[in-house]
């Protein structure tokens, strides 16, 4: 193993998903993480993974069905009706976040994005034993580790109990400790 | 017993591999700084778990549940 430090650092879905969501749980302290990052410029790595999260929360907020309140994006959609009867209007609401989503990506001065593959696969399989973790989060463990990446970023404390990466929490209730490589 | 690697450390064999994995995609910012930050998208009730959202354990479960 050969070792080099490198302003790189993985970002679980949760510091994504909850920069993008205002008003929700550690939205602060993600939000002024991912600036953070974009201003010092580091190197940041996701699993594609975030990409399919982001839509599922996003299609679950603007549906209704976890009884919250609709993204401000889509305060035209004043008829529940039309939300669950016109394809057009989810499709244009849709596109909307994700775009912005993207946008969001955009700013970091150097994103890489990893796709699920055969070895991620197995490495998945295996934390999901070892830490009894969920299958995504685990996803998101074995893709670090598969990259031979150890910074880990995340609002999730369940990520402590996994001895191989250093878990930087971020959250709104918790002191960040990050300091400059 | 592994050593975990400090904050920052990187496996420079395997991130070279991954780099160089023609299914891994990589985005380099070409805009000015100025002309790019990170803006929310979506407003929610305040409070809302994003946890719980992402269909994890909720803040309120356990840390070792």
């Amino acid at each position: 193993m050969i070792l080099r430090t490198r302003r790189t650092i993985y970002l679980d879905s949760s510091i994504l998903v909850g920069a993008t969501l205002a008003g929700s749980s550690h939205h602060q302290a993600t939000s002024d993480f991912c600036n953070r990052l974009t201003q010092e410029s580091y190197q940041v790595v996701i699993s594609s993974l975030v990409r399919f999260e982001f839509l599922n929360v996003a299609f679950k907020l603007a549906s209704g069905r976890r009884s919250l309140s609709l993204p401000v994006d889509a305060q035209h959609v004043r008829d529940p009706l039309e939300w669950s009867s016109d394809y057009r209007t989810r499709r244009s609401w849709i596109l909307t976040v994700v775009d912005a989503f993207d946008r969001n990506l955009d700013s970091f001065a150097d994103l890489i994005e990893i796709s699920v593959n055969p070895s991620i696969w197995q490495e998945t399989a295996d934390t999901v034993a070892r830490y009894q973790l969920g299958s995504y989060d685990a996803l998101h463990v074995a893709t670090a580790l598969d990259a031979g990446i150890y910074s880990f970023a995340t609002c999730d404390r369940h990520f402590l109990s996994v001895g191989e990466i250093n878990t930087v929490l971020v959250r709104d209730d918790t002191e960040l400790l990050f300091p400059a490589p | 017993m592994q050593v975990k690697p400090a904050l920052f450390q990187v496996d420079e064999e395997k991130f070279e591999a991954i780099l160089n994995d023609p299914r891994t995609v990589r985005y380099q910012r070409k805009e000015p700084l100025e002309e790019r930050t990170f803006v929310p998208i979506i407003q929610v009730q305040p409070g809302t778990d994003v946890l719980e959202l992402l269909g994890r354990y909720g803040d309120d479960d356990d840390a070792t549940e």
